[in-house]
Parts: C-alpha cells; sequence; structure tokens
C-alpha cells in the first residue's frame, strides 16, 4: 500500500506542479500582453510634454478631456442612445435567439446563418442602404410611404437621434446578440421547458419564468458587452450624426485622435475613464455568474424542442421580417455599389459599370492582399481558439488562485477603443525586444487581433462552460483520465460549436479590423482591410464596396464551411 | 598656304573644344554618373526603400509599377495612411530606436508639429545626385523649402484650386462674389464645410480665412450653422444632392466623378479676397539615419525627376513644381499649378504651410475652430 502511495502521489504531485505551471505561464503572459500596453496608456494619459520637449507628466491632458466642449451632450447622447437600442434590442435577441435554439420554428437553420451574415456586412454599407432608403429627401422609401398616404412631407430623416437607433439595430445590434446567445439556449436542459408545459405555460411565459433566468449568465455577458461596445461605437454616429452635431463620447475620443496636431493626452485620459467605469460592470458580471450555478448541461441532460404550435407561423413570420431588414437592405445596398458609377445615383446617363471590379481585382496588391487576409484571419482564429478556451477553461472550472485576476484580463481590451488600444500594442511591440525580430510582420498583427478579439470570444465561452455540469468531467477524472485528457476529450468536443463560432468571429473581426492594425501593417503584410482604406481615403466608395463585398464573400466561405462541420459535431443535435 | 591650314586647324579645335563639355564639366558629369551607379548597386544590395505616402490607390499603383520598372532590384515598400497616423507611427518608431521608415510624403502640419521638434530629419540635399534633380532652373522658383533651416522639408508641389463649389440649382454664381456673401441669411444651413479640426483642405480654408478675414468672421460664419463633416465623398454628394449649395474645402478630385456624370456641381469664380496656395500632400522628409540610405537617395532622385512628379502629379491631382511636367491638364479638374498662373511671390503670400506659417496662422486658426465647432 505504502508503495504504491509512493508512486501515485510524486506522480499526481508531478502531474499538479505542472499543471500549475502552466496556469500560471497562461496568467503571467496574458498580464504581461495586456497590462503593460494599457500601462503604456495610462501613462500616456499624464504626458503632456509637446514634441521635442523633456518628457513631463501633468493633469492638462486629463482637464482637457474633462472640460472639452460639448462633452456633457455627448455623455448624455451616449447614454440615451445606447439604452433606447439595448432596450429594444436585447429582449428581441432573447426572443430570436430562444426561437432558433429551443423551437421547431421552420427555416431555423437558415434563419441562424442570416443573422450570421448580418454579422458580416460591414457597418458602412449598412449605413449607406439605410441612407438610401430613409433619407429626408431622397430616401426611396420614405418617398414611397409618403406618395402612398398622400404626406406633404417624408416621414423619416435617418440623419437623426431615432435614425441612428435604427440603423445600429439594423447593423450589429440584434444580430450580435442572437449569434451569442443561440449556442447557449442550445445547451439549455429541455427539461425545464417541459416542466413548464406540463404546468400549462404559454411558450413566451416559459421563456420569461423559466429560460430568461436559467440564461443569466450569457444574457448578462451579451449585455455587458453591448454596453461597452455602445461606448466605443462611433462610425454610425459620425456619419448620421454630422449633420444635427449629435456627437456621442467615442466621437470625442476620435476627434482628439483625428484632429492635427493629435490630442492623445486627452484622447488616452478620456479612455482610461472609460476603462475606469467598465471595472465595477465587470466585476457585476461576475459576481452574476459565480453566486449560483447555471448547470443547464449534464449527464442527463434533454435538447428536445418546444413545439410552437399555432404560434409557428407567426413567430416564422416575425423571424423572417427582421432577417429581411437585417440582410437584405445592406447585401442589396453592398452588392448595388460595386456596380454603380455614384453609389445611389440611378438617375444618370449610366448608372451601372464594372469599372470598380476591374479597378479592384486588377490591383497589383489585390492577390498578396487577399492571402494575407486569408493568412491574418486564419492565423488569429487558431490562436483565438486555443487560448481563449483555455483561459475561459481556468476561469470557470478550476481553482486556480489567479482566476479571477485571468478574468478582468480578458475583458480589458476589449473596453478601449481600437485605435487607442492600437497605439498601446505599437507601443508594446516597440519597447519590449522580445518583440522587435517580429516586427513588421504578420505574428504581430495575429498578436494585436487575438487580443482585440479575446473579451468576446472569452465571454462566450465561458458562458457556455458554467452551463456544463462537473459530473461529465467526474465521470473521466474516475475512470483515470487526466485534467488535460478530459478538457480534450469531454469538455471540447461539448464545446465545439461554439468554438467554431467563437473561431469564426475572430477570423471575421480580423479580417475586417482596421483601426487595431492600422499602425502596424506593413506593405509586406497588409490585408485588403488596408486596401479598402485607400480607396476610401481617394473617396472611391465604390471600389471599397468591391473590397468589402470580397471580404464578407471570403467570410461567409469560411462560416459555411465551418457551420457544415459544426452541424456534424458537438451538443448542436437535430440542427 | 600652309599658315592658312594651320589656322583652320587651330579654329577647328578651338571650335569643338568650346562645344565639348570643358574638363571640369566633363569630370563632375563623369562624377555624378559614378556616383549614381555606385548609389544604384549598394541599393540594389540594400534592398528596399520603405515610404510613407498619402493613402491613395492611384498613387500607391502609379508608383509600383512605374519605380519597379526602373530599378527592378529595389523593392519599394509603400505605407499608404492618413498623414496624422502615419506621423505618429514614424515618431513613436525613431523614439524606440526602430529604423523602419525612409521617407516620408505628405502635408506638412504634423511634419512641422512633429518631426521638426523631435530633430528628427536628415537634410535633404545631400541625396540630390542627379542633376536634373539638383539644379534649380528645373523647378519653378528653384528649390523650395517649408522649414525655416531651409534643408529638412522639400516642397516638390505649388498650386491653387477651386476651394468653393456650388450646386448650379441652387446659386447663381453671381451670389457670392466675397466671403461675406456666406453670411447670407439665404445660405444659413446650406453650406458645407470640410472639418477644419482634422488635416486637410478644411484646415487649410479656414486658416486662410483666419488670416484673410479674421476671428470675427469666422464665428459669424459658424453661426450660419454649417453641416460640418470630415468626409469629402459625403459633402460632395450633400452638395450634388442639393442638401446644400456651397462647400469649402473640397478638393476637386472629390467632385470628379460628379461633374463626370453631369451632376450640378460647379467651382466657384474665386472670391475676390482669393483663395490659398498650397503644396498639397507634396513635401518630402527623410528620416534622420534612414535604414537604406542608398535606395533612399535613389528613391529621392527618382521621385524629383520627370518620371516621380509626373505619377504623384497624376496620382493626386495635385500640381508639382518641376518646369518639364505638364500641369495644364489639370485645370479640367479645377487645378491650377502655380508654375502656369501665379508668380512665386503671389504664391508664398497665400501660402499657409511653411513652418512659419503653421506656427503664426494655422495653429491659432486651429484653436479658434476648436473652440467654435462644439
Amino acid at each position: 500500500m505504502a508503495g504504491i502511495s509512493a508512486t501515485v502521489f510524486p506522480a499526481r504531485l508531478r502531474r499538479w506542479e505542472l499543471q500549475s505551471l502552466l496556469f500560471n505561464l497562461v496568467l503571467a503572459t496574458l498580464a504581461f500582453v495586456v497590462l503593460y500596453p494599457l500601462m503604456l496608456i495610462v501613462l500616456n494619459s499624464f504626458q503632456t510634454a509637446l514634441p521635442g520637449e523633456a518628457v513631463a507628466y501633468s493633469l492638462q491632458g486629463w482637464r482637457a478631456a474633462l472640460t472639452e466642449p460639448g462633452m456633457r451632450a455627448a455623455v448624455a447622447n451616449t447614454i440615451g442612445l445606447s439604452l433606447t437600442r439595448e432596450l429594444i434590442a436585447l429582449p428581441l435577441a432573447i426572443v430570436l435567439a430562444w426561437l432558433l435554439a429551443r423551437t421547431d420554428l421552420p427555416g431555423r437553420e437558415w434563419f441562424g446563418f442570416m443573422f450570421w451574415l448580418s454579422f458580416f456586412l460591414p457597418s458602412l454599407a449598412v449605413t449607406l442602404g439605410w441612407i438610401l432608403l430613409l433619407d429626408s429627401q431622397y430616401g426611396l422609401l420614405n418617398t414611397a410611404v409618403a406618395r402612398l398616404f398622400s404626406l406633404k412631407q417624408n416621414p423619416f430623416d435617418i440623419y437623426s437621434w431615432w435614425g441612428i437607433v435604427w440603423t445600429h439595430l439594423m447593423s450589429l445590434s440584434i444580430s450580435v446578440k442572437v449569434m451569442l446567445l443561440t449556442p447557449a439556449f442550445r445547451n439549455m436542459d429541455a427539461s425545464l421547458e417541459e416542466a413548464a408545459q406540463v404546468c400549462g405555460a404559454w411558450p413566451l411565459r416559459t421563456l420569461r419564468r423559466v429560460i430568461v433566468p436559467v440564461m443569466a449568465p450569457a444574457i448578462t455577458v451579451v449585455a455587458l458587452m453591448s454596453a461597452i461596445r455602445a461606448l466605443e461605437a462611433f462610425e454610425i454616429e459620425l456619419i448620421l450624426g454630422a449633420p444635427k452635431r449629435i456627437d456621442v463620447y467615442s466621437t470625442k475620443i476620435f476627434r482628439l485622435l483625428h484632429q492635427e496636431p493629435p490630442s492623445f493626452a486627452p484622447a488616452t485620459a478620456l479612455s482610461v475613464i472609460t476603462l475606469a467605469l467598465m471595472l465595477p460592470l465587470i466585476a457585476l458580471q461576475r459576481w452574476v455568474t459565480t453566486r449560483r450555478r447555471y448547470t443547464t448541461v449534464t449527464g442527463q441532460s434533454k435538447s428536445q424542442r418546444l413545439r410552437l404550435r399555432r404560434w409557428k407561423w407567426p413567430a416564422f413570420s416575425l423571424v423572417l421580417f427582421v432577417v429581411l431588414l437585417l440582410t437584405v437592405v445592406p447585401a442589396l445596398s453592398l452588392l448595388m455599389g460595386t456596380f454603380m458609377r455614384l453609389y445611389g445615383f440611378f438617375n444618370l446617363a449610366q448608372p451601372w459599370t464594372l469599372r470598380n471590379w476591374h479597378d479592384v481585382l486588377y490591383d497589383p496588391i489585390f492577390l498578396s492582399s487577399f492571402g494575407n487576409t486569408f493568412l491574418l484571419g486564419f492565423g488569429t482564429a487558431v490562436l483565438a481558439v486555443l487560448v481563449y478556451s483555455l483561459v475561459a477553461y481556468i476561469t470557470v472550472r478550476t481553482r486556480f488562485w489567479g482566476r479571477a485576476a485571468l478574468d478582468l484580463l480578458s475583458w480589458l481590451p476589449f473596453t478601449l477603443p481600437g485605435i487607442i488600444l492600437s497605439l498601446g500594442f505599437l507601443w508594446l511591440f516597440l519597447d519590449v525586444p522580445l518583440f522587435r525580430p517580429f516586427y513588421g510582420g504578420l505574428f504581430l498583427l495575429v498578436l494585436a487581433s487575438s487580443l482585440n478579439s479575446m473579451t468576446l470570444g472569452v465571454q462566450v465561452i465561458k458562458s457556455n462552460m458554467v452551463q456544463l455540469g462537473f459530473d461529465l468531467e467526474e465521470a473521466a477524472w474516475v475512470t483515470g483520465g487526466t485534467r488535460w485528457y478530459t478538457f480534450r476529450r469531454v469538455v471540447l468536443p461539448l464545446l465545439t460549436p461554439v468554438l467554431l463560432l467563437v473561431g469564426i468571429m475572430s477570423f471575421i473581426s480580423a479580417t475586417r479590423n482596421i483601426s487595431h492594425i492600422a499602425l502596424l501593417v506593413t506593405s509586406a503584410n497588409r490585408p485588403l482591410a488596408m486596401l479598402q482604406l485607400d480607396f476610401m481615403a481617394d473617396a472611391r466608395y465604390e471600389a471599397a464596396a468591391v473590397v468589402g463585398t470580397i471580404v464578407v464573400l471570403l467570410t461567409v466561405g469560411v462560416a459555411l464551411v465551418a457551420r457544415l462541420f459544426g452541424l456534424r459535431v458537438g451538443l448542436h443535435h437535430g440542427g | 598656304m600652309r599658315y592658312f591650314h594651320v589656322a583652320l586647324r587651330i579654329a577647328c579645335l578651338a571650335l569643338v573644344s568650346a562645344l565639348l563639355p570643358s574638363g571640369s564639366a566633363r569630370a563632375a558629369q563623369a562624377g555624378w554618373q559614378e556616383e549614381w551607379s555606385k548609389t544604384v548597386e549598394a541599393a540594389k544590395k540594400e534592398g528596399k526603400v520603405v515610404v510613407s505616402i498619402p493613402a491613395s490607390a492611384d498613387l500607391r499603383k502609379g508608383m509600383e509599377e512605374s519605380f519597379g520598372r526602373r530599378f527592378p532590384g529595389i523593392q519599394l515598400e509603400l505605407f499608404a495612411a492618413r498623414g496624422g497616423e502615419a506621423t505618429r507611427r514614424i515618431v513613436d518608431e525613431y523614439k524606440a530606436g526602430v529604423r523602419y521608415f525612409d521617407i516620408h510624403l505628405g502635408g506638412t502640419t504634423s511634419v512641422v508639429l512633429e518631426f521638426l521638434p523631435e530633430n528628427m530629419l536628415d537634410p535633404i540635399e545631400p541625396y540630390f545626385v542627379l542633376p536634373e534633380v539638383k539644379d534649380p532652373k528645373n523647378w519653378w522658383a528653384g528649390h523650395m523649402w517649408i522649414d525655416k533651416a531651409r534643408k529638412y522639408v522639400y516642397g516638390f508641389q505649388a498650386y491653387t484650386f477651386a476651394n468653393v463649389w456650388y450646386n448650379a440649382s441652387l446659386l447663381k454664381p453671381e451670389e457670392v462674389l466675397s466671403y461675406d456673401d456666406f453670411l447670407n441669411p439665404k445660405w444659413t444651413g446650406k453650406i458645407g464645410i470640410l472639418d477644419p479640426r482634422t488635416p486637410g483642405a478644411g484646415d487649410s480654408t479656414w486658416s486662410y480665412l483666419y488670416m484673410v478675414k479674421g476671428e470675427e468672421f469666422l464665428k459669424k460664419l459658424v453661426a450660419q450653422k454649417m453641416l460640418v463633416d470630415r468626409n469629402q465623398r459625403q459633402l460632395a454628394e450633400a452638395l450634388a444632392r442639393g442638401k446644400v449649395a456651397l462647400t469649402l474645402g473640397i478638393t476637386e478630385y472629390t467632385f470628379l466623378p460628379y461633374l463626370q456624370a453631369g451632376l450640378p456641381v460647379k467651382p466657384l469664380p474665386t472670391p475676390r479676397e482669393g483663395t490659398y496656395t498650397t503644396g498639397g500632400s507634396g513635401h518630402l522628409t527623410i528620416i534622420k539615419n534612414p535604414p537604406h540610405p542608398n535606395a533612399t537617395k535613389v528613391y529621392v532622385n527618382w521621385l524629383l525627376g520627370k518620371e516621380g512628379q509626373e505619377i504623384f502629379s497624376k496620382g493626386l491631382g495635385q500640381g508639382t513644381r518641376r518646369l518639364d511636367v505638364d500641369t495644364k491638364w489639370l485645370k479640367e479638374v479645377g487645378v491650377m499649378a502655380a508654375k502656369d498662373f501665379l508668380t512665386p511671390e503671389q504664391f508664398l503670400a497665400r501660402e499657409n504651410q511653411s513652418e512659419e506659417k503653421v506656427e503664426t496662422v494655422r495653429k491659432p486658426a486651429l484653436a479658434i475652430s476648436k473652440k467654435l465647432f462644439r
């Protein structure tokens, strides 16, 4: 007996030591790559010396940030706009995700894919598409409605407060929530719904009284992410807010950075304020997700679908309507733009042309940019899935001493605007000799892109992991499986759909995001997004739309392949 | 007769030697050719030159194609970005001791406000090798420098352009003959301006108005409830669609597709107070101790040569100062090269891009724009 203990314990000890070493290594690496740029950003918010002067620190940048003209109105607009759209988007997204994941809604697979498609479409295309329809003067839908009801003037104005809310809803506000919530809903144990049905509850009552409370962690994470993103959204506000001077917090940061010379100290100060405001929300999210258990997937889990019966076709019509609004308008707008001489001008003698496609496809850097985009997206997706699943696993399913710190670290990159984070990465890569050999290479772009999507990815995986019962892993451990074996053979297969989702989201984010990598790109590693920027700078939106379409096609192709693969494995029974 | 032959030979010899380059000239010619050959060879060994250029697909394509054809052994790496982003990265790299960029081309404000104070530029003239580049006679107004020291920021373009455009179905050109006419209540809410807080033609126009009309005028102009946007395309479209009647600071290049499509956008005849003159994005700086010094030399001589200037001018629709480059065609897109229409004195009186003008005009004008546009 003593002999057995002597051989078993050192082996366990070694395993424990290795595991502890790995966890500590993950924490240390993440802390370094996240906190170092963050520290530099905070430091630079106090750095107020002019170029050429010795470094000097003062509160001048902070004073300038806080007394920035129009700041109060911008903050009020930010809160008002975000609250309004979230109050509309979140309940709607919960209903839609539930319909797609838990019910026998006809065509739910295709609807699910359409929400993904909506996520792939660039915000600019969505915005331009809705301008074309709802411009107060020439909007096609606007004039049609006015004619139909014999109105004296067009009823809608896209360049307004409600126009901004509407365009956000039609851009990402709804689709991203549906994308994130659907896998979490899928992992729910159907016996809860069955019990509610047995008690005579209607589908919507079941949703409100049973499903929403059970799904609290996933919903909290999604709501929190939306709140943070709302503070950073600026593209739509920049276009639609300009005529009526509707500024938001993020457009203030954007303007500070893009003026001449750029005001880095006030811009970084405003970003640090965002970060500070987000910390209590991150703590709240952690409190919500850890105060009780949300296990919905156990060894006895059932994933049967709820039958909608007479609600089936009304529900189908609702989802179809939303999906058409989210996808058809922007997709048509994007595609149409690629064939137009001047976007939206139908009354020209020859409004259509193939020149835009010719200009892009025959651009000498097109092929290399395409290759770089694919490598960047693929590299980011692989690194992201590996790192995020590890971080999520340590945070949710171990008793590692630093798991709370790891969770917090995974949130931090998300709280900063892209261009500020890009500056932080630039300083990190320039300051640390370890990164120097990679400077100007694709690896640093992959690293920056992975850090950029980290919060979203880790939280999505986490919210699905907390739903997994420990009995599955315990069964593996009892039969002699190691933690790594259990992670690989039990946890990973259960999470395959969500990991694919995260991989694809990281791929898309990496291929589309300009702001996070703009300062790190060289001509050797430039992706298509930079080519798009060239055309935008030339005011050639039509050619830029061609690049946008190609990026969308690339991501849709990757998503289709991954989704076909995802349907064959994992938890996703019966579609 | 014999004497006659000798005299004839001496005369012929004198004529031939007068026609041939002198010994020192021959030596100089041999000198630059030798230096050029050595530089090109050394540049090929360095392999590449890294240049930051304004974001423009046409410019990038033109440069890569032409330079690649001319110097096949030297790779031209172009980093296309908006001025502020590029200069920030270059400054940060320089301070960290990373040498990636050799050259930056662009507007002057960020160069004057960031590069010059950091003392991070190399003098440019030592990089001139080819006589066609070196010789001031090939340039309108000779060599033109933006910096007070006259050696770090070289301006190779000079032009002016119609930067007030109008919608012909909403306004008659005789209604706006002076900038004061902008203050007519009739145009309240009907003027678009490129955001003067961001670098570009909006900033330049605003600074010019400050220079010629003063702060009070700018206050009244802002009270006209202008449509302020940092996006040229959107402002151009607003004019084409008749949402505004006038635009300020939109470059002719943006209006080109609208003109070609026959939409009612037209350049307003220059108001009586005139308009500013500029070098646009045509300013050359060399980062101190560039990583590829010989390739930098080759690129500088190519860029400032006839071919380089033609490509730059065409790529951005801006007017070069090189006398052997045709710039008359620019008039079709509303641009007037200074060499075709102005005297150097006229140009210098209206420019607001030099180091001196950045300090005395642009900086106070920018402060006013930040105060007025909230």
